[in-house]
C-alpha cells in the first residue's frame, strides 16, 4: 500500500533528520547510503520489469516467425 | 537517532514516491545527489556509454518484433514460402547459425530470412545482456549489428509484401 507523502513532505522530514543527526555525522552518511540503496533497488527492479517485459514480446515473435519460415 | 533514519526510510517506503521526486527534491535540498543514482542514467556526453540507454534498447526490441511480425504475415498470407535448405528446417537452427555451420541453398529466399531473423534476435538480446552489465562499447556493436539485420530483413520482407501471393495447398498425409 502507497500513501500520499507530497516531495514537500519528503524535504522537511529528511531536514529534520540532518538536523537531529548533523549532515556530517557518520549517523546521516548511513541513512544516504541507505537512500541510495533503496532508490538503486526501486529503479533496478523497474528495469528489470521492462526487460523482462521486451524480452517475452521479442522470444515470442521470434519463435513464431521461425516456426513460420 | 535510529527512529530519525526509519522514519525517513519508512515514509519513503510508505510513499512510493517516484525517484525523480526524491532526488528532485529530498536528495537535492540535502545534497546527496551524488549518492544516488540511476540504473539508466546518462554519462557525460562523447563517452562511448553515450549511446546507451534502456529507450534505445526497447526502440531495437520493438523493431525487431514488429520485423518478425511481419515474417510470420508473409508466411500467412502466401507472400513467403516455408524455408528449403536442410538446415533451415532443423529444430536447433539458431544454434547452427550462431556457430557458423547453417548451409542455406542458393535462391533460399526464405532461408536466409530465417537466418538473419536468428542473428537478429540474438542481437537484440546480446543488447539486453549488454545494458544490464553496464557494457556500452558491447551494446553499441550488438545495436550496430541489429540495425544492419533488421534492414536487410525488411528489404527481403517489402521485396515479398508486394510479390504476388503464392497458392498454398494443405499437406496431405498419404
Amino acid at each position: 500500500m502507497s500513501l500520499p507523502v507530497t516531495p514537500q513532505a519528503l524535504i522537511t522530514l529528511l531536514t529534520q533528520g540532518a538536523a537531529l543527526a548533523g549532515a556530517d555525522s557518520p549517523a546521516f552518511q548511513a541513512v544516504g547510503e541507505g537512500l541510495k540503496q533503496f532508490l538503486d533497488d526501486r529503479e533496478h527492479a523497474k528495469l528489470e520489469a521492462v526487460l523482462a517485459s521486451a524480452r517475452s514480446e521479442r522470444k515470442a515473435a521470434h519463435d513464431e516467425a521461425q516456426s513460420k519460415l | 537517532m535510529k527512529r530519525a533514519m526509519l522514519a525517513m526510510m519508512g515514509a519513503l517506503a510508505l510513499a512510493g514516491c517516484k525517484t525523480g521526486d526524491v532526488m528532485s527534491a529530498g536528495s537535492v535540498a540535502l545534497g546527496l545527489l551524488p549518492l544516488v543514482t540511476n540504473a539508466t542514467s546518462k554519462p557525460a556526453p562523447g563517452s562511448a556509454a553515450a549511446t546507451m540507454t534502456k529507450e534505445i534498447f526497447l526502440d531495437t526490441n520493438r523493431l525487431y518484433v514488429s520485423t518478425a511480425k511481419r515474417i510470420s504475415a508473409a508466411v500467412d498470407n502466401g507472400r513467403l514460402t516455408k524455408a528449403y535448405s536442410p538446415d533451415a528446417r532443423r529444430p536447433d537452427f539458431c544454434k547452427l547459425v550462431e556457430a557458423v555451420l547453417a548451409q542455406i541453398e542458393d535462391g533460399d529466399v526464405s532461408g536466409k530470412l530465417k537466418r538473419l531473423d536468428c542473428q537478429a534476435e540474438k542481437d537484440v538480446s546480446d543488447m539486453e545482456d549488454a545494458l544490464g552489465r553496464g557494457d556500452a562499447v558491447t551494446f553499441a556493436a550488438a545495436k550496430g549489428r541489429a540495425t544492419g539485420r533488421l534492414a536487410e530483413m525488411d528489404t527481403v520482407i517489402s521485396a515479398a509484401e508486394k510479390s504476388t501471393p503464392i497458392l498454398v495447398t494443405p499437406e496431405t498425409s498419404p
